[in-house]
């Protein structure tokens, strides 16, 4: 706005024009109903950090029991997810650690204790296909199925006096099958890992393998051929025979 | 209801809230170490009842992640050093005739280390040493 006795520019709350200080009547009437709001809102405000104090034991308290039903219900979910969280919390570790830990497969494989290599992958959920275990990742396959074999025959013969199975049938079938599988996949990788770092390794499992079926399955070179060519049946009716499991 | 009336029921549910939350906590913390240190969710449950059964090539295998240094609750450390005897036991004998003596004897020092830590156990790990010898289906270098 501009000012009645000089012209110049004026703001709406100046009382005086800053240039002539002439009184500025026209915002006069502005100027007290600013002056009532601002009153009104102090009121306001006063009142309401009143009624805050008044019941701030009964506001904290009841943030306090928003937070606790938050906290429960994050506890009750962490608790019921909790494989998960360690499962993502040990992978993440192997892959920080990756050289530490393919140092310890490395000294697993050299030492020919492959079921020990694998439990050591799987207790530390690493990934063989990431980066700092790419060099495993086709050992590691073999492994797996070595292991199943080797189980599947530790699981048939080491047993006490008078021991309980809980079912005979699952555990040949399930030997009959793993050592097939076994020696299938060998054929396979003979190939498959031509120029793989740890070639020397699928070698020495077969020769390990070789030694618990002649060891405890009575399986000599030369019935392990023909035990090997034989049908289904036949290799699950000489593991019967040979085990006499009850 | 009255001012101090309300505060004091909210008050009350705070303290139950609280020690469930409390209870919760320690579930869930309990939970996730138990998880990790086991991954595969083997309980000492399991092992005890195949343990009772006497199929100690299952307790052996269940134990292997203890053998390899996964750790286990204190309480439960006997369990796993049994099936750890029992797996390099069966091992041994393969290492042993695939010729790689020295590692052979690793396992056997061990198991006689095992041995020694639980010695109330020696009825069982003899019945692991027989069982063993009776598994021994075909012919070995000692024959």
């Amino acid at each position: 706005m501009k000012c009645p006795n000089c012209g110049a520019e004026v703001e709406l709350l100046d009382e005086v024009c800053p240039y002539c200080g002439a009184v500025n009547k026209e915002s006069a009437a502005h100027r007290a109903e600013m002056k009532h709001y601002k009153e009104r809102s102090k009121n306001a405000k006063e009142k309401a950090c009143g009624i805050i104090s008044e019941n701030v034991a009964l506001i904290v308290s009841s943030v306090v029991l928003v937070l606790l039903v938050i906290g429960i219900v994050a506890a009750t979910y962490v608790e019921k997810n909790a494989f998960m969280f360690s499962h993502w919390a040990a992978r993440s570790e192997s892959l920080q650690k990756s050289a530490e830990y393919a140092g310890i497969l490395r000294q697993y494989l050299d030492s020919g204790d492959y079921a020990a290599f694998l439990a050591f992958e799987n207790a530390h959920v690493i990934p063989a296909y990431e980066e700092g275990y790419t060099e495993f990742e086709k050992i590691s396959g073999m492994a797996t199925n070595y292991v199943a074999a080797m189980n599947s025959i530790e699981n048939v013969v080491l047993f006490g006096e008078g021991a309980k199975h809980y079912s005979v049938d699952t555990d040949i079938s399930s030997c009959q099958r793993s050592i097939a599988n076994f020696f299938y996949t060998y054929e396979r990788a003979l190939t498959d890992m031509e120029g793989d770092p740890h070639y020397g390794k699928l070698l020495d499992m077969k020769g390990k393998m070789d030694v618990a079926l002649r060891i405890y399955l009575g399986l000599d070179e030369e019935k392990r051929e023909e035990y090997l060519e034989s049908s289904e049946g036949r290799q699950k009716a000489y593991l019967e025979e040979v085990l006499a499991l009850e | 209801m009255n001012r101090k009336g309300k505060l004091w029921i909210i008050i009350l549910l705070d303290i139950v809230l609280g020690l469930v939350f409390f209870k919760a906590l320690i579930g869930a913390s309990e939970e996730l170490s138990w998880v990790y240190i086991e991954k595969g969710g083997i309980r000492p449950d399991d092992i005890l009842s195949y343990l009772d059964r006497k199929d100690y090539g299952t307790v052996a295998i269940m134990a292997r992640s203890y053998r390899i240094g996964s750790k286990v609750r204190d309480e439960d450390e006997e369990l796993y050093l049994m099936g750890e005897y029992a797996d390099l036991l069966f091992y041994e004998r393969i290492f042993a005739e695939d010729g790689q003596t020295e590692e052979a004897a690793d396992f056997e020092k061990r198991r006689g280390e095992i041995r020694g830590v639980i010695p109330e156990y020696e009825s069982v790990l003899d019945d692991m040493d027989q069982g063993i010898e009776k598994g021994l289906h075909g012919v070995t270098s000692d024959e």
